[in-house]
């Protein structure tokens, strides 16, 4: 057992080999070639052919053998360290754990200086062996052989953790720091036992005490606690720890800093927002937090925090670069939020937003970017033909050989389509299909063949669906399967194919959202050409533009009776699908909606429409349907 | 797909065929033991059209197996009574068993969330099967008596962690060792080790009293390995603290463990391994999905309804999967135990089955039938594009085999 005298020893011996290092530092440096000897390399012949067949020995698992010779070895040459941590190993093999106590004995006795590893070691093989109070009585007589020296506690703590011995080594470390008086002490170890503990509202408060000494330790606190926040549970403990200390310490900005970054690794962006204005008030701030953090929350699809914090910069940093750059994610959070929930106010904001900056900020390298979206506005929200027609003129004109200025073109052949100029929208499409390549080129093929289906060439529009058969992306290949089966559908007496020009019209007034018309049309169709095989289209696309035109009446009636009158018709799941959904959302039929549904997945159980039906008739159902 | 919906005047019966025209295997074996929990008995058709299955037409079974997306039958009570005479007859390897009760599933996992997927669990959730999830304080607790069926997924019973060393700093494995050893402590033990074997021989204790033992992946070599294993130390230090006993070898009780014996533990703490009875991947020429297999192994309906129960498929032959164990090497199997599956000229088995006691286990090896390498990590398999998965039909017949049991079988 080591004294408490020699104990003392132990600072002034550290203090010596700083002294000595540091003045070997001082002197100029030699280059060592050859590295000393290892104390195996040091061995006489005889020793080191024995120490040689103990480790084979060792390798073989015959421990006993091993055993022997390494006694023998040590007992000669009690100073080698080899011997006596190779005959020590051997003994805790076999698990001979009182043999290894006594050797450390025999080692403590012989040593002139204190070792508290050593001590440590010994306890630990008590405890190994099962004898708990005794390892229990050893460390604490280590512990109680240099109360006051910091390194002893670390090295009871770490023998304690190298068996697991978790909630002894938080004992140790806090008497430790009782002991010493300094509270400050052992705090990241402590923060990490209690994390290992899953007390984590502890090893919170470890790392706020360690942060509010040092605030250049929030990155170092938050790579720990953030391989922490992963366990059950952790976040929530860490957030509320830490919420209640930036109450008792509001004057700490890493507290409050490291509570913002808690907030976002809930995705709570809100709160997050609240601690980062509060930390951009209290400093020499320059927005780049704030901004910083919009765009974080933007990237999480908290847009409308984010959008908070976009405004928060243009209004509070006006004169800084920055604030031209929230003005533009201001205009893409309004259109986000937009997009999300079908807002046309919200498109609107957008609208001004991204026209303001485009006027303010003509020169912003984004400003293509921005045009492009002003004209998918006009052209798909607010179906302003005039003002799409010359932003995008513009941007096709301006960025003729850009990717952006493609679209725009395509864009523009759309809107022709839309404005019923098709020999100019065809031309359009086929300027493009031959000047691009992939996605959109096989896409402005399509709307070509499109423009000459509206048109009634349905040789010509045979043709160019024709040559998309390859290189085409599936969405697009699915449209033109669709569109070659109906142009395949046998046209019986009708030679000239008038029903199916008619229904081009149809098809093309629909597209322009003339709702009504498309109505009118496709009932002419049906009164002059009832019998022909694309009736059941007709009838379809007649329901569909009923219910466009908020008729949902009489679209419920036009897509009840499409099963009776065309019992083959292959669009009578969406029909049905259509019909439960007027039920539903028109007519507040819920019980028959249910009913719809459920007929939809009895009598078309093949459909693409069943998955959605399922998730109709369950949430029904979950209603209490 | 094709259809095929009959509904002649006065059915009295529905027909859920398992065989390749099936929408939606899986779903399937969930309606059955929706049928059964209603107190509805349905015949389990085996080997014919792939274990079909057959039931009366009672209120709203048609409307259910709509909505979940099964292909069915109706058939008249003439028709019916001509197809089980057909599969009841001589002249074919088919036969029928009644399913009566829906058997209580317990699945033994923990509560933590761990980085990897339960191909039971999968199977159950998407089957739409009720069960309960049981872990070491329950098993101990008694628990296990108010269950017909245990599954074991990926679990490892030797109280090394799933021998995850690589992984020791991670939140969940510390989460996972950290529950752990509060259990053990909670029971009195100093070492996890220790808890699970006791947790390991209560359940030997369950099955011996008639309970049925279904096991994957690792949950199958550590349960035998820690059974055998229980007058040893076969945990390396890296775990427990200690070193493996030195004698670890020579102190194995292979009397203890149910399906295999002669094997060698693993005492390399850093090998993702616990024993040489994992016959490991396949040789690399043959690690690819396309090329990697297991033979399903054909019994009489009539004179081995358990195997016959256990192998139901609409296929032969199931594409093979990777796991911590993969396949098991055939010389160390027990020569009681019943081989399901093999692997084609490589002596290892993919599925086995053998009693004890009063109850069964079967085994399964692999980790998801549908993920050819699943990786700690990697995200759990989505079984809506997998709906007609032979390699899970073979979990989900387990389920459906206690159902069985009240029935007097012929061997």
């Amino acid at each position: 057992m080591i004294s408490v005298t020699r104990m003392r020893f132990l600072p002034v011996c550290c203090l010596c080999v700083f002294v000595f290092v540091d003045l070997a530092l001082a002197q100029p440096q030699r280059v060592n070639r050859t590295p000393p000897p290892s104390e195996e390399e040091q061995l006489d012949g005889h020793a080191a052919s024995r120490y040689q067949l103990a480790l084979g020995y060792l390798r073989g698992m015959q421990f006993e053998r091993a055993i022997a010779i390494l006694r023998d070895l040590y007992a000669e040459q009690p100073e080698r360290k080899i011997f006596f941590d190779k005959l020590k190993e051997a003994y805790v093999d076999v698990k001979r754990y009182d043999d290894a106590v006594a050797l450390l004995d025999d080692a403590l006795t012989r040593s002139h200086t204190a070792q508290p590893e050593l001590e440590a070691e010994r306890a630990q093989l008590f405890y190994l062996g099962g004898d708990e109070p005794a390892a229990m009585e050893a460390w604490a007589a280590l512990l109680q052989s240099a109360p006051d020296t910091e390194a002893v506690y670390r090295v009871v703590y770490a023998s304690m953790i190298q068996i697991r011995l978790l909630i002894q080594a938080i004992d140790v470390v806090k008497q430790g720091r009782k002991v010493i008086g300094s509270m400050n002490l052992f705090q990241a170890e402590l923060a990490h036992l209690y994390s290992l503990t899953g007390q984590h509202e502890l090893a919170t408060q470890e790392y706020l005490d360690l942060l509010s000494t040092n605030e250049r330790q929030l990155n170092y606190v938050r790579s720990r606690l953030g391989r922490d926040l992963e366990q059950d549970g952790a976040l929530e403990d860490a957030i509320r720890i830490t919420e209640a200390r930036v109450v008792s310490e509001p004057d700490l900005r890493q507290l409050r800093d490291l509570l913002a970054w808690l907030y976002e690794q809930a995705g709570s962006f809100e709160q997050a927002f609240e601690e980062i204005v509060a930390l951009e008030e209290d400093a020499d701030a320059s927005g780049q937090g704030v901004y910083q953090f919009a765009l974080r929350a933007a990237e999480a699809g908290a847009f409308v925090v984010a959008g908070r914090a976009f405004q928060s910069v243009i209004e509070t940093y006006p004169e800084v670069n920055i604030s031209i750059e929230a003005r533009l994610g201001m205009a893409d959070m309004y259109r986000l939020r937009a997009e999300n929930n079908n807002n046309l106010e919200q498109y609107q904001h957008a609208l001004e937003a991204y026209e303001t900056f485009l006027k303010d900020f003509p020169e912003h390298p984004q400003t293509p970017v921005v045009i492009a979206r002003i004209g998918a506005l006009h052209q798909d929200v607010f179906r302003d033909q005039e003002a799409a027609e010359r932003t995008l003129s513009y941007l096709a004109t301006r960025y003729t050989n850009s990717p952006i200025g493609h679209q725009a073109r395509f864009d523009l052949g759309r809107l022709a389509v839309t404005k019923g100029n098709l020999n100019e929208a065809g031309a359009i499409f086929a300027r493009l299909a031959e000047q691009t390549e992939g996605e959109l080129a096989a896409k402005a093929r399509y709307e070509e063949a499109m423009t000459h289906f509206y048109a009634g060439n349905l040789t010509e529009t045979e043709s160019i669906l024709n040559s998309l058969r390859e290189n085409t992306d599936k969405e697009t290949a699915n449209d033109a399967i669709e569109l070659r089966v109906l142009l395949m559908e046998d046209p019986g007496t009708d030679s000239t194919n008038s029903a199916l020009t008619s229904y081009a019209q149809a098809l093309l007034l629909f597209r322009q959202r003339k709702a009504d018309a498309t109505a009118r049309v496709s009932q002419d169709i049906l009164a002059q050409w009832g019998q022909h095989p694309i009736a059941d289209d007709v009838r379809f696309l007649r329901a569909r533009a009923l219910l466009l035109d908020s008729r949902p009446d009489e679209a419920l009636m036009a897509f009840g009776e499409l099963p009776l009158i065309h019992p083959e018709s292959p669009l009578l799941d969406q029909s049905l699908f259509y019909y439960a959904e007027i039920l539903e959302t028109f007519q507040g039929d819920a019980a028959g909606a249910l009913q719809a549904y459920t007929d939809l997945l009895t009598q078309y159980p093949g459909s693409l429409l069943v998955n959605k039906a399922r998730e109709r008739i369950r949430a029904l159902r979950s209603a209490g349907v | 797909m094709l259809l095929l919906l009959i509904c002649p005047a006065g059915a009295q019966d529905v027909l859920i065929p398992m065989d390749d025209g099936q929408s939606d295997h899986l779903k399937a074996y969930g309606a059955v033991y929706w049928a059964l929990q209603r107190g509805e008995p349905v015949d389990w058709l085996l080997n014919f059209r792939g274990g079909s299955f057959l039931t009366a037409d009672f209120p709203g079974l048609r409307d259910e197996l709509a909505l979940r997306g099964i292909i069915h039958e109706t058939l008249s009570g003439t028709a019916t009574a001509r197809l089980v005479a057909e599969v009841e007859s001589d002249r074919a390897n088919t036969g029928l068993v009644r399913l009566e009760t829906p058997p209580r599933i317990a699945v033994y996992a923990p509560q933590q969330t761990l980085p990897w997927d339960d191909a039971v669990l999968l199977a159950l959730e998407y089957a739409e099967v009720t069960y309960d999830i049981i872990y070491d304080d329950d098993v101990l607790g008694g628990a296990l008596s108010a269950y017909d069926w245990l599954h074991l997924h990926h679990e490892d019973f030797t109280g090394q962690y799933g021998k995850f060393y690589q992984y020791r700093n991670m939140p969940w494995y510390i989460e996972q060792q950290r529950d752990a050893e509060l259990a053990a402590h909670r029971h009195g033990y100093r070492k996890v080790s220790h808890l699970k074997l006791l947790v390991a021989q209560t359940i030997k204790q369950y099955v011996a009293e008639g309970g049925f033992l279904f096991a994957m992946c690792s949950g199958t070599d550590t349960y035998d390995i820690a059974l055998a294993a229980h007058s040893t130390d076969i945990v390396p230090s890296e775990y427990d603290g200690d070193p493996i006993n030195p004698n670890a070898i020579g102190e194995l009780d292979y009397s203890a463990s149910l399906a295999f014996e002669g094997f060698r533990p693993s005492f390399n703490a850093a090998e993702y391994e616990h024993s040489d009875i994992d016959a490991g991947p396949p040789p690399q020429q043959f690690q690819n999905p396309l090329l990697d297999y297991f033979t399903l192994f054909e019994f009489s309906a009539k004179w081995d309804p358990v195997p016959s129960m256990l192998t139901q498929n609409h296929v032969g032959t199931v594409k093979g999967f990777v796991g911590q164990t993969t396949a098991f090497k055939k010389h160390l199997i027990k020569p009681n135990v019943v081989v399901l599956a093999e692997v084609p000229q490589r002596s290892e088995v993919k599925y086995l089955h053998g009693s004890y006691g009063q109850g069964t286990f079967t085994y399964y090896a692999g980790h998801d039938p549908e993920d050819y390498q699943h990786y700690v990590g990697d995200p759990p398999t989505d079984l809506s594009l997998h709906q007609n998965s032979p390699g899970y039909r073979l979990i989900l017949n387990n389920i459906l085999f206690p159902a069985a049991r009240k029935k007097k079988q012929k061997t």
